[in-house]
C-alpha cells in the first residue's frame, strides 16, 4: 500500500464511485462547475462532527466507514408498483422515484400550466430556468466563508450538488394550480441515493404536495436529499413529508424555502422511520406579508435517532411564522429538536410562535430540545415554549374521573399527544397511514385505532 | 348516600377545607355557594379523587363505604361524576371514542357486558337528542374547538350517558350566556331522579333559578358558614357574601 492510500479517508473510496457516475461530457459548463464546487466544499468539510453546534447530539461519523455506492437503477418494477398500491396511491397523481430517479412507468403526471416531472428532464429541456434557481442554492448552502462550528446541512448539501442526477420537479406558471394533491413517492432498494427536488411556484400559483420516503426492502440505505422551494408573490404550497425508512437506513434532508410577498408555505413533517434521520427545514420569509406554518412529529423508538432542525428567518416586515413540533420517544430512542427563529432589523411587526412538546415513554429514551430566538427588530411578537416530560395531570384526572383506569388514560393521552400533529394533515391517505403507524407503536394504540374506526364505521 | 364529616383537606402545604359537614340523600340537590377562594372547587376535586388533594382529617362516606382511599376511576365506576369547570381538550380522540371507553370501563367494573359500537351509538344518540346536542359534537375530538357553551353541554351529555348516582357540577354556569345556561339547566333537570343526588357548585345565584336546589350552603374560609333552603340563595344575591365572610 502506498503512502497516499494510507492517508485516504475510508469514505473517499465509496465517494469515488459517485464521482465516476455523474461525469456527463455534454453537461453545460455551469453545471459541471457547480458539481466541482460541491465536491470541493464536501472535501473541505468532510462529514460534520459533534464539535459543530448543530451536530452536537447527532453523530454521523459511522458514514465514514460505511459503504454507500450509488444504488442500482435496474429495479424490480412489480415490487415498486405493489408499494404504490399498498400506500393507496394507485389512483392519485404522482411522481414515483426509485433510488432517486423518476420512473415514468410508475408515475401519473397531472397536466398543468408549467412542468411536473423529472428534474433531470427539466435540466435538459429548460436549463436556464433551473440555473437561475441553482444560483440561489449556491448562496444558501455553499456559503463563502463557512464556519466549521456553525455547519448545518452544508456538507451534505454540497455532496448532493456534486452527485444528484434526478429528483422531482414541480414548476407552476403564474396563476396555475394543481387540481389534485400531487404525491411524490421516493422508494429505495439499497445502497446510496441523492435525490434533488425543485418546486417553483409562480405568482398566485397553488399546489398541495405530499412526499413519501419509503424503504422497499430491509437493506440499509443512505439517502441524502435536497428540496429547493421558491414561492412567488401570493403563491401557496402545502407540503407534507412522511418519512418511514427501515431501521437500518440513514436519511439526511435539507428543505429550503424562499417565500416572497404574501406567499404562504405550509410544511408538515412526520418522521417515523430510519436508523438515523436528520432533517433541516429552512424557511426564509423574504418579503412583507409572507407566512409559514410548520408542524412536525418525530417518534424515535427502539434505537432510532431522529433529529429535526428548523430555521425560520424573518427578513421583512409583517410576516407570520408558526411552529408546532412534537416528539414521543420510547425504549432507547433519541430525538432532537432544534428550532431557530431569526428576526432581522427591518422585520418589524413580526408575529412568530414556536411550540415544542415532548414525551418520554421510557427512562432510557432521550430528547434534546433547543429552541432559539435571535431578534434584531424592536416591534415584534415572538413566543416560544418547549417541554419534555410527562402527560398533563389535569387531563389525566379528567379521563380517570370518567372511569378510565390509569393505564388506559395514559394510552389515550399519549395517542392524543401525537395525534394532534396528525390532525393537521390535509389528506385522508396521510392521516390513515400515520394513525396506523401510531397504532403499531404507541402502548394501547392498536386498541384505540381499531375502536375508533369501529365507531366511524358505525355511522 | 353521601356523608361528609369534619372534612379537612390540603393542596401541598396549604390547608383549604377546614371542617366541612354535609349530608346528601338520594334525590336531593344541594347548592354550594361562596366567594372566590372559599374552597368550592377543592371540595369537588376532593370528592372526585384528584391526585394532590389530600384529606388531612375527617371522613367521607359514600353508600356506606369510605371514599377517601379510592382512586378517581374507582369512584367514577361507583357512580360519582364530576362535570368540570374547565373541560379538558383531547385532540385526536373523538368524543364518542372517549365516552364509549368510559361507559365500558364502568360496565366492566359492574360486571356487565361491554357495549359494541352499534349499542353505544344508539345510547349516545338517544341522550344527545334529549340534550339537543349538535350531532357533530359526538364525532369531533373531545372539546377541541368547542365553544364555552358546547363544552359545558358536552359535560352534561357525558353525565347523561354515564348515568351516575352522585353528580358534582363544578361552576357549570360560569361563562355561559342565558340561552346556553337554560339549555344546560334543562339537561341537568331532565336527569333529576329520586335515586340521583346532585351537588351544584356555583358562584352565581342565577343558575339556581333554573336548577332549583333543596338546600343551599355557603362555603367560606373552608367551612360551611350557613345553610338554608332555596331562599338563602336569593338573600345572598341581594345582600352579597359580605356579612357571612366576615363572620
Amino acid at each position: 500500500m502506498n503512502a497516499i492510500a494510507e492517508n485516504t479517508l475510508p469514505h473517499q473510496a465509496w465517494l469515488e464511485t459517485w464521482r465516476e457516475r455523474v461525469v456527463h461530457p455534454d453537461a453545460p459548463t455551469w453545471l459541471t462547475e457547480l458539481r466541482e464546487f460541491g465536491w470541493g466544499r464536501f472535501e473541505m468539510f468532510g462529514f460534520p462532527n459533534q464539535r459543530a453546534e448543530h451536530w452536537k447530539y447527532t453523530r454521523v461519523s459511522a458514514l465514514e466507514t460505511s459503504v454507500f455506492a450509488p444504488a442500482d437503477l435496474s429495479i424490480d418494477i412489480a415490487t415498486a408498483q405493489a408499494q404504490v398500491e399498498q400506500l393507496g396511491l394507485a389512483a392519485e397523481d404522482r411522481i414515483v422515484l426509485v433510488n432517486g430517479v423518476v420512473r415514468d412507468e410508475l408515475s401519473q403526471l397531472p397536466s398543468v400550466k408549467g412542468y411536473v416531472g423529472s428534474f433531470a428532464d427539466l435540466l435538459r429541456n429548460d436549463p436556464d430556468r433551473v440555473r437561475a434557481f441553482l444560483g440561489a442554492i449556491k448562496r444558501n448552502h455553499h456559503v463563502e466563508n463557512p464556519d466549521r462550528n456553525n455547519l448545518r446541512g452544508e456538507p451534505f448539501a454540497a455532496l448532493n450538488s456534486a452527485c444528484a442526477i434526478d429528483g422531482a420537479a414541480v414548476v407552476l406558471d403564474p396563476n396555475a394550480a394543481l387540481e389534485a394533491p400531487l404525491h411524490i413517492v421516493h422508494m429505495y432498494t439499497d445502497a446510496g441515493s441523492m435525490p434533488r427536488n425543485l418546486f417553483l411556484l409562480g405568482q398566485s400559483a397553488e399546489a398541495k404536495v405530499v412526499e413519501w420516503q419509503i424503504s422497499l426492502s430491509d437493506e440499509p440505505v443512505f439517502a441524502n436529499a435536497i428540496t429547493e422551494i421558491g414561492l412567488g408573490e401570493n403563491a401557496q404550497l402545502k407540503h407534507e413529508r412522511v418519512q418511514n425508512f427501515n431501521n437500518q437506513s440513514w436519511f439526511i434532508e435539507t428543505v429550503c424555502t424562499d417565500i416572497h410577498k404574501h406567499a404562504r408555505y405550509f410544511g408538515n413533517e412526520y418522521a417515523l422511520g430510519s436508523k438515523l434521520a436528520r432533517v433541516d427545514t429552512l424557511v426564509d420569509l423574504k418579503a412583507p406579508g409572507s407566512e409559514t406554518h410548520l408542524n412536525g412529529m418525530y417518534l424515535p423508538f427502539g434505537t432510532q435517532h431522529i433529529d429535526c432542525h428548523t430555521r425560520i428567518r424573518h427578513q421583512a416586515a409583517d410576516c407570520i411564522s408558526r411552529q408546532l413540533y412534537k416528539g414521543v420517544a420510547d425504549k432507547r430512542g433519541r430525538g432532537v429538536f432544534n428550532g431557530r427563529v431569526e428576526v432581522a432589523r427591518d422585520a418589524q411587526r413580526t408575529d412568530s410562535e414556536m411550540q415544542n412538546r415532548n414525551i418520554l415513554l421510557s427512562k432510557f429514551a432521550e430528547i434534546d430540545a433547543k429552541p432559539e430566538l435571535e431578534i434584531y427588530a424592536d416591534d415584534v411578537s415572538c413566543a416560544h415554549g418547549s417541554t419534555i416530560g410527562q402527560l398533563d395531570q389535569t387531563a389525566m384526572f379528567y379521563l380517570r374521573s370518567r372511569g378510565l383506569a390509569k393505564e388506559q388514560a395514559e394510552a389515550i393521552l399519549t395517542w392524543a399527544f401525537a395525534a394532534e400533529v396528525v390532525e393537521t394533515t390535509d389528506h385522508d391517505i396521510v392521516r390513515s397511514y400515520l394513525l396506523d403507524a401510531l397504532a403499531q407503536r404507541l402502548p394501547g394504540g392498536d386498541k384505540i385505532r381499531s375502536l375508533d374506526s369501529d365507531l366511524e364505521a358505525g355511522e | 348516600m353521601l356523608k361528609i364529616e369534619n372534612l379537612h383537606a390540603s393542596v401541598g402545604d396549604k390547608a383549604i377545607l377546614k371542617g366541612i359537614n354535609l349530608e346528601v340523600k338520594p334525590g336531593e340537590v344541594h347548592a354550594i355557594m361562596g366567594p372566590n377562594g372559599s374552597g368550592k372547587s377543592t371540595l369537588s376535586y376532593v370528592l372526585a379523587g384528584r391526585d394532590g388533594y389530600e384529606v388531612t382529617d375527617g371522613s367521607v362516606t359514600y353508600n356506606g363505604e369510605d371514599l377517601i382511599e379510592k382512586d378517581a376511576d374507582e369512584r367514577a365506576c361507583d357512580g360519582i361524576y364530576l362535570a368540570f369547570q374547565y373541560p379538558v381538550e383531547i385532540p385526536g380522540v373523538s368524543n364518542s371514542y372517549f365516552l364509549r371507553a368510559a361507559v365500558n370501563a364502568q360496565r366492566k367494573h359492574r360486571g356487565e357486558d361491554e357495549l359494541d359500537a352499534m349499542g353505544f351509538l344508539k345510547l349516545a344518540r338517544e341522550k344527545a337528542k334529549l340534550l339537543e346536542l349538535p350531532d357533530n359534537l359526538m364525532h369531533r375530538p373531545v372539546n377541541v374547538g368547542f365553544s364555552g357553551g358546547e363544552k359545558k353541554r358536552n359535560e352534561i351529555f357525558h353525565m347523561a350517558v354515564l348515568e351516575p348516582q352522585l353528580c358534582l357540577l363544578d361552576e357549570t354556569d360560569s361563562g355561559l350566556d342565558i340561552d346556553a345556561l337554560k339549555t344546560v339547566a334543562n339537561g341537568v333537570n331532565s336527569l333529576r331522579s329520586p335515586d340521583r343526588a346532585m351537588i351544584v357548585v356555583t358562584h352565581y345565584q342565577r343558575l339556581l333559578d333554573y336548577i332549583v336546589p333543596d338546600q343551599v350552603h355557603v362555603l367560606s374560609g373552608g367551612k360551611i358558614v350557613k345553610s338554608g333552603d332555596k331562599d338563602l340563595a336569593k338573600q345572598l344575591e341581594a345582600e352579597g357574601y359580605g356579612d357571612l365572610v366576615a363572620a
